[in-house]
């Protein structure tokens, strides 16, 4: 009962919370090494990892086989669904083995797109704050901060992000793609046919045929990553401007349960199913078992 | 206000009226096998009204995609534009619209068709339910392959800058003399081509593989011993119907990256 109360009382002091700083420009991106990093992101993803991880602490302790409880029926339901999902497409036995990446990545992405649905603002925290008077009270647009260090460079301070789904921005879907698809798919194929078989592929229906192919086949694997991207980020991101929309025309005075519950819900959870589905299948289009051929009788 | 705002709206129009239509279809098309299914099948009613739910929620997929970009064309609008009387940027605007538009058609059509076929399947071999839904996951998706590609494209033409060095030298007006220089003129060509190779190139390829992926969901659903040697075909078959957009992407890539 103390755990809710205050798990509550943490909920609305972030949501209340948020306008405290309104008007704050909002801190630009770190960058590192040439590379720009999205600190939202990195933020909500680290947080629906954690998520994930907790939630199935919680639903997987107490195991018992004579008694089960209903968070292990949950997760017996997910884990059964994705070793049969592993052991039709890639083979029974290599199959389990992509077990853990594959439930995963699905439970990851999941717990992105439900991020949505809890209530919080963006926050600001430290900083100086952002007024268009210079320090002699003077208003000056072109120095639009009161410089509290003495350094001449405005200090931002740090912003929380609110709860929207990482899956909006690109970098996400298309960092999973290239880990799932390109590290451990073909990573998988070089394995599996050695380095030969794997080239061997690009130049798939052999011959002279082959060589004319083998454009066409590299812009294919390039083009798989680019479409398993897009689609949910698309999906995900259309969802998130159409709940924003409709909210804004009833003033955010009502919010709408049912847009909610299809854009964030429902549409998330396919979202994320599709998404892990067609990455088992091209990893399986690598690292397939060879089944032996049948006799027909 | 320049004529490159009167182009976005436009754009903006195209994209969500000629993007809903696929859909539309898709998403009727769909509700039609489920009806058949349930004729069929009246025992298995929550199943098939679930899979009807998930094939329709995957065939609104272009759709949305069309409102995303149709969203962002709309909030360019009064924005300041970086030439506002260039016909680049008008070229741009309509070039990412119609690209959306036009690509989304063939998506929404192709993933009613696969869901179709599967409901038609699942209702003649409930047994292999779990088998074809995964199929029909697949083949909905490899559909609207050619509706990212288009958003791809258009997105890509949204995030285009270096409109100042295209601009004509003195604005114009819609009834007034268009003076264009060569360059101009030449930019504007380069991505209303980007946009017409995409927008159009993925109608095809969209609808060819979900006849694919539909016969896939069928065979496997009425010979499920055949069901190995049907995917593999499958997959090859589904892999070339795609290869025409995969044209039309690489040379809007080239006529976008280019010039």
């Amino acid at each position: 009962m103390i755990r809710r109360t205050s798990a509550l009382a943490l909920l609305i002091t972030l949501t209340c919370g948020g306008n405290a700083f309104a008007g704050m420009e909002d801190p630009p991106p770190l960058v590192l090494l040439g590379l720009q990093f999205n600190h939202a992101t990195i933020i909500l993803a680290a947080i629906a990892a954690l998520a994930v991880y907790l939630l199935v602490r919680l639903l997987t302790m107490g195991l018992s086989r004579d008694h089960p409880r209903r968070g292990q029926v949950i997760i017996e339901m997910i884990v059964n669904t994705f070793l049969d999902l592993t052991k039709s497409t890639i083979g029974p036995n290599r199959g389990p083995k992509y077990l853990p990446y594959i439930g995963t990545l699905f439970l990851f992405l999941w717990a992105c797109n439900m991020l949505s649905l809890f209530p919080v603002h963006n926050n600001h925290f430290g900083g100086e704050p952002f007024f268009d008077y210079n320090a002699n009270g003077i208003y000056d647009p072109g120095e639009p901060f009161i410089d509290m260090n003495g350094d001449g460079i405005h200090n931002p301070g740090f912003q929380l992000p609110g709860f929207e789904e990482p899956t909006t921005d690109l970098t996400l879907p298309a960092t999973l793609a290239i880990i799932f698809v390109l590290v451990l798919g073909h990573g998988s194929g070089i394995r599996f046919h050695g380095i030969r078989g794997y080239i061997k592929e690009y130049f798939s229906p052999g011959g002279i045929i082959g060589i004319g192919m083998f454009p066409l086949n590299v812009v294919g694997k390039i083009a798989e990553l680019i479409s398993l991207s897009f689609r949910i980020f698309g999906n995900i991101f259309g969802g998130a401007i159409i709940m924003s929309v409709v909210s804004g025309l009833l003033y955010y005075f009502v919010v709408p349960i049912g847009m909610y519950g299809y854009f964030s819900v429902f549409a998330g959870t396919i979202q994320a199913f599709v998404f892990t589905m067609l990455a088992t299948t091209y990893i399986s289009m690598e690292a397939a078992e060879e089944v032996p051929e049948e006799e027909s009788i | 206000m320049g004529i490159a705002n009167l182009a976005a709206l436009l754009a903006c129009g195209l994209a969500m009226g000629l993007g809903a239509l696929g859909s539309g279809w898709g998403l009727g098309y769909t509700a039609q096998g489920a009806l058949r299914a349930l004729a069929r099948q009246p025992g298995k009613q929550a199943d098939i009204f679930r899979n009807m739910l998930v094939g329709q929620a995957i065939t609104e997929t272009p759709a949305i995609f069309s409102l995303v970009v149709a969203f962002l064309l709309y909030f360019s609008v009064d924005t300041v534009l970086e030439a506002p009387n260039s016909l680049a940027q008008c070229a741009v605007y309509l070039a990412a619209g119609i690209c959306i538009g036009v690509g989304a058609i063939g998506s929404g059509i192709g993933s009613g068709l696969v869901a179709n076929e599967a409901l038609e399947g699942m209702s003649r071999n409930p047994r292999q339910q779990g088998q074809v839904v995964m199929l029909m996951l697949i083949g909905q998706a490899w559909a609207q392959t050619g509706g990212i590609f288009a958003l791809v494209v258009s997105l890509f033409l949204l995030n285009t800058g270096g409109f100042s060095g295209l601009s004509a030298s003195t604005d114009w007006h819609l009834l007034g003399l268009i003076p264009l220089s060569g360059g101009e003129l030449v930019g504007a060509a380069r991505f209303a081509g980007a946009g017409i190779a995409m927008g159009f190139g993925a109608i095809g390829s969209s609808i060819g593989i979900a006849y694919v992926g539909g016969m896939a969901c069928r065979s496997v659903a009425s010979f499920p011993d055949a069901a190995g040697k049907v995917k593999t075909a499958y997959f090859i078959g589904s892999a070339t119907a795609q290869s025409p957009s995969v044209f039309s992407l690489i040379i809007a890539l080239i006529l976008l990256i280019t010039g």
